[in-house]
């Protein structure tokens, strides 16, 4: 390559990837051992290839550039997806969720710069550029006073004509606060009003993205990977929704950029506020703040949230002259710091936390149980502008999760001796991080993104009693990955976007190679014809009981070298259609087959190594219907969605997979599918101070495996062949529940006590109280057998107050 | 605060209402469809004692079932409703023709239905942790055991096929298992056999036990026995009372524990030979003198597998027993080896 004389841009690109390290001679010890084997010849000599080489092909030369950020001028905050046009020519553009914006091969001269966005004023300025020139314009605007008919428009018709990507939505904390909720906003809980997405029970908000489990779907808050983003068993996610500025949903199909996970990527931007300002809210659960205000040249933003049932039910006791013999409460708190160093550097730092607590304790039975678990996330995130062309930022991310559970019982003879047992189990994964990404904009046709990212995992499992260890697992991996994509606007109508995406993961010997496709044709100017292809691997899966109900926590788990990589691919067309502003609509259909899916292996032998897990198959395909409506007094989304999920699984390892009429089938739907799923999100404006939201699901039932007969069963103990009377059951998952059915509504009163801005909230979870089966208990020791079921949550109303000051 | 409270109670009662619901088990027709009663077949020879050899078979019954194995009614007048003398008579194939066939020699074993009396001991514990009065209860059970005439041997490494016959069913199963020996404890440090099965511990002191087996075995059945004064009726700490208790005397209680147990994956990828560990620890207040006893059995792959699997009981992987076309029947068949270690507690 030393013969080659490189463009400047490419020089610059090439020493950033030395910068960063991926030149070996510049590696520490640890690096020393560990990148012969992650960064092998094979694969540098690829990745600095396509890096090398796809540039100049594309490059266009001599255009003249205009760039630079759009702000809110009340808040200070970015403006994300607004429309910049150069008023006498056909060059547009629309600034992305940091507010940034490109206008480029602009002819020289004087022109007219228009930014627009739905609830803002229109900005105009006048501008002169040279040939060849490039102008930095960062722009304030300012809202409009809104009328009362007016709610944001979040979708534009620029984004409608020019994104690429497919099965995007973008979730504004408006659509989180205007979806009614069990007791707080929830950004899990609106998304799993999508028609891409399902939800096990009303206990968990985990996402169910078309038909994947929810170890398959990547959580970046601020670019940090959030391992276990649940509190309470997964009845809240532990994002406060008044930090999120944009949570960008991508239930599939996505691009290169996006490392490894096979469903949807969840990407939450958190808020960027200049001014000082505060919120909290006080509800039946908990109550949480937030404050924001200036910084050097930035600003700063912190919150914190924490439950107090368990507060009153300990004054509860103790008026009763009760001991409280049990404490649970979670809290989760986030900061974020940016300062915009100059016009092309800024740094931002933000840290994620969230812990659950439960204790229990006992003198009666001297019992002392203690069991915590939680997130910590602090990332640091550089960006780097030089000039019109390129957009650099560089991540460092510490993603923790871990979990402690220590027991005590202690035991007292009659001299009054103690003795202690002490049991303790703890399990963490940490995973650190740095990637850059680089976007270059090579010019109107073409915006190349490339970049790489090094990721050390630690897992750890340890249990023991006493001074006795029964597990004490350890496992580290590295994950190196790199990815170039373009997007590539061909004419007016058709657009495409194509990235590879490479990842060396240490335990495995070869390399992954995933490549992404995606177009875009504009049938008319309001309908448009949209496709995606690609492949996706995934290195980290979490060890649940497929059949479990409720989940506590998630096991994550590096796969092991044993078992392939898990991977996908995604075939996804669709049709977005226009009607009006603020009115879309959109027809996808997709299918996915699934290759080495890993699943707890029934038939292990706890006695053998290596047969923890079975490498198994599956498909999913379905279609999906989604009107939104942003604009005009009545506001929300109408979704319907068919899906078929079916995995496949040789458990009894004799070569064959067959479908049977009993529980030994191995070609089964798994827990969480539902077929058909109906979902109405409304939001109606009453008058200027009262809103009234509504969210009705109709889906099918969760499958469930029908019990057909009973027999004596004494499981592992040969001492009593008797100890229990067990279910014979039928084909796993073969029957269903019948179908779920909730609605829920709330009222949104705005409210200014004592000149403090506020809303107070109304809420009612299933307000017709539709019984929703969650499962059946069978009772044998009857004849005949009795059987009986749990619901998921009756009607619930809930309230709560927010103010702002 | 009041309203919280208030709120906070009907919260809970709206749930504690609304959460479960009872149901008929007509409605779940469509489920269970015509199924029909079939067998559950679980052998297991002893290599120790052959003429504890015993083949267990009985029925498995519909969810429908109205047949009174579990009627709610004290049949037979002790106070206990749908107990084990009550029930396991009702699920009993007392039908079948059982033989058990040495596949080495060719010589065949008559297995003959008897009633076995098995018995439980109810542990009562006081509100203040002291043991209370134990009630020990005795129980029918029955199985096929090998006829007294024929002088049944369970001889290692060698294979043994059993084959079952019932009228009632009119269903032939049949099964094979391999003997494999007992297991040697070992010193962990120089994998050698320890000289004699005896080890001495202080009070206060831990210990892990580690033996080894033929590498087919890889699934234990470990059945710690401990004898104990009770000392002024307390519990002594260290020594558990987890399952049937026996009053050998007024003051002298003899403590069974058993559990399952596998081998040691890292020991055995490590040393290349099957190798299982078991740690106990001895407590501060334990009574010198009296000696615990820890018996290991060796369990054979099908039986092992059979008992840790979490396989349907009719997967083809998880039982080796087979009927007349080749389908999968529930249970398994296998053997059993043991060897015993005593531990001695000193001052």
């Amino acid at each position: 390559m030393s013969g080659l004389r490189l463009p400047i841009g490419l020089r610059k690109t090439l020493d950033i990837w030395v910068a960063l390290g991926y030149n070996s001679r510049n590696c520490g010890s640890e690096r020393k051992r560990l990148m012969p084997q992650i960064f092998n010849r094979k694969f540098s000599v690829l990745t600095l290839s396509l890096i090398a080489f796809l540039p100049p092909l594309l490059f266009a030369q001599g255009d003249a550039r205009i760039n630079g950020y759009l702000h809110d001028k009340v808040t200070g905050s970015p403006l994300p997806y607004a429309r910049i046009i150069l008023g006498d020519t056909q060059f547009s553009a629309t600034s992305d969720v940091h507010g940034y914006y490109v206008l480029s091969g602009i002819p020289p001269g004087s022109h007219k710069l228009i930014v627009s966005k739905a609830g803002y004023e229109r900005v105009e300025k006048e501008i002169e550029i040279q040939p060849d020139g490039e102008l930095r314009l960062d722009v304030e605007v300012a809202p409009e006073a809104i009328q009362l008919e007016e709610v944001t428009v979040t979708g534009e018709l620029t984004r409608f004509k020019e994104d690429v990507e497919i099965s995007r939505t973008n979730i504004s904390s408006e659509d989180i606060v205007n979806t009614p909720s069990f007791v707080e906003a929830d950004v899990f809980r609106t998304i799993q009003q999508l028609p891409s997405v399902t939800s096990q029970s009303d206990f968990s908000s985990a996402l169910i993205v078309r038909g994947g489990s929810p170890d398959e779907n990547l959580i970046l808050v601020d670019g940090a990977e959030i391992y276990n983003p649940y509190h309470l068993g997964g009845l809240f996610s532990t994002f406060n929704a008044d930090t999120i500025a944009d949570a960008k949903f991508l239930a599939g199909g996505y691009p290169a950029e996006y490392p490894g996970r096979l469903s949807s990527i969840l990407d939450i931007t958190s808020r960027e506020g200049k001014q000082i300002k505060g919120k909290g809210e006080i509800s039946l659960l908990s109550s949480k703040m937030m404050l924001e205000g200036p910084f050097y040249k930035g600003a700063w933003i912190i919150s914190g949230r924490r439950t107090y049932f368990d507060l009153i039910a300990e004054r509860f006791n103790r008026a009763r002259g009760e001991d409280q013999d049990w404490k649970y409460y979670f809290w989760d708190g986030q900061i974020k710091i940016f300062s915009d160093l100059n016009a092309e550097n800024r740094l931002t730092f933000s840290t994620f936390d969230g812990r659950d607590v439960l204790m229990f304790f006992s003198e009666e039975e001297d019992i002392d149980f203690n069991w915590d678990w939680g997130n910590n996330a602090p990332s640091l995130k550089w960006r780097y502008v030089p000039n019109a062309k390129f957009f650099s930022e560089l991540v460092l991310t510490r993603s923790n999760f871990d979990f402690d559970v220590d027991f005590t019982q202690t035991e007292i003879d009659s001299d009054g001796n103690e003795d202690e047992t002490v049991s303790i189990a703890t399990n963490q994964i940490q995973d650190y991080s740095i990637s850059e990404r680089l976007t270059w904009y090579l010019s109107p046709q073409h915006t190349l993104k490339m970049g790489a990212t090094v990721k050390k995992l630690n897992m750890e499992f340890n249990f023991h009693v006493d001074n006795v260890n029964y597990f004490d697992i350890a496992q580290d991996a590295y994950i190196f990955n790199a990815f170039i994509q373009d997007k590539w606007k061909l004419n007016d109508q058709l657009s495409l976007q194509f990235g590879l995406r490479g990842s060396k993961y240490e335990l495995h010997d070869n390399i992954y190679l995933d490549p992404r496709l995606g177009f875009k044709y504009l049938l008319s100017d309001n309908l448009t014809f949209k496709g995606s292809w690609g492949r996706f691997s995934q290195f980290l899966f979490t060890v649940n009981d497929e059949d479990q109900v409720l989940q506590i926590v998630d096991f994550w788990l590096p796969v092991p070298k044993e078992y392939d990589a898990i991977q996908n691919q995604h075939f996804i067309l669709g049709f977005e259609r226009w009607f009006s502003p603020g009115f879309t609509g959109s027809v996808e259909t997709y299918y996915k087959p699934y290759s080495n899916v890993l699943t707890s292996n029934l038939g292990n032998d706890p006695g053998r190594a290596f047969d923890e897990f079975i490498s198994g198959t599956g498909r999913v395909w379905g279609l999906e219907l989604f009107l939104k409506k942003t604009a005009g007094k009545i506001s929300g989304w109408l979704g319907y969605s068919f899906s078929n999920v079916e995995r496949r699984f040789d458990f009894n390892e004799d070569g064959k997979v067959e479908k049977t009429d009993n529980r030994a089938s191995e070609i089964y739907p798994p827990k969480y599918s539902r077929p058909h799923s109906l979902n109405l999100v409304a939001s109606y404006q009453m008058s200027q101070n009262n809103r009234f939201s509504l969210s009705w699901t109709v889906s099918s039932g969760q499958p469930y495996t029908p019990v057909v007969g009973k027999v004596y069963h004494g499981g592992d103990r040969l001492d009593n062949p008797y100890w229990d009377v067990i279910s014979i059951e039928s084909r796993k998952n073969s029957a269903r529940y019948p179908a779920y059915v909730r609605g829920d509504i709330a009222w949104i009163r705005d409210i200014s006590p004592f000149g403090v801005d506020g809303k107070f909230k109304l809420q009612v979870i299933n307000f017709t109280n539709h019984y929703n089966y969650l499962l059946y208990i069978w009772d044998h020791r009857r004849s005949p057998s009795e059987v009986t079921a749990i619901s998921m949550f009756p009607i619930i109303p809930t309230f709560g107050l927010e103010f702002e000051f | 605060m009041h309203i919280l409270r208030i709120c906070l109670a009907a919260l809970l009662v709206i749930t504690a209402l609304a959460c479960e619901r009872e149901l008929e088990v007509a409605d779940f027709k469509d489920d269970f469809g015509n199924y029909q009663p079939e067998l559950k077949v679980e052998g297991l020879l002893d290599h120790d004692t052959p003429e504890e050899s015993i083949i267990r078979i009985i029925k498995t019954e519909p969810v429908t079932e109205a047949a009174n194995v579990f009627n709610g009614i004290d049949d037979d007048g002790d106070g206990e409703i749908d107990e084990y003398d009550e029930t396991l008579p009702l699920i009993q194939d007392t039908t079948a023709t059982v033989t058990v066939t040495n596949l080495n020699s060719g010589e065949e074993y008559e297995f003959q239905y008897v009633t076995v009396t098995e018995e439980l001991f109810n542990v009562v514990f006081r509100e203040d942790n002291t043991l209370g009065e134990g009630e020990r209860r005795a129980y029918g059970d029955g199985g096929y055991k090998p006829k007294k005439s024929d002088r049944f041997q369970v001889d290692l490494y060698t294979q043994y096929r059993l084959e079952v016959y019932s009228k009632a069913f009119d269903q032939t199963i049949t099964g094979t298992t391999t003997v494999y020996p007992p297991v040697e404890f070992i010193d962990i440090d120089t994998l050698s056999t320890l000289d004699d099965n005896r080890i001495t511990l202080k009070r206060g002191d831990g210990k892990t036990i580690y033996w080894r087996s033929d590498l087919d075995v890889t699934s234990y059945y470990v059945t710690v026995v401990t004898v104990f004064e009770l000392d002024n009726e307390m519990l002594v700490e260290g020594l558990s009372l987890e399952d049937e208790q026996i009053l050998e005397e007024e003051r002298v209680v003899e403590s069974a524990d058993s559990f399952s147990l596998s081998r040691d994956k890292d020991l055995t990828e490590q040393h290349g030979i099957s190798i299982g560990k078991e740690s106990f620890f001895v407590g501060r207040e334990a009574n010198a003198g009296k000696p615990l006893s820890i018996t290991v059995d060796a369990l054979s792959p099908e039986y092992g597998r059979y008992i840790f699997s979490a396989l349907p009981l009719n997967d083809a992987q998880r039982s080796n027993l087979r009927d007349q076309d080749g389908k999968p029947v529930m249970g398994a068949f296998g053997a059993t080896a043991s060897n015993s270690i005593q531990v001695a507690i000193e001052e």
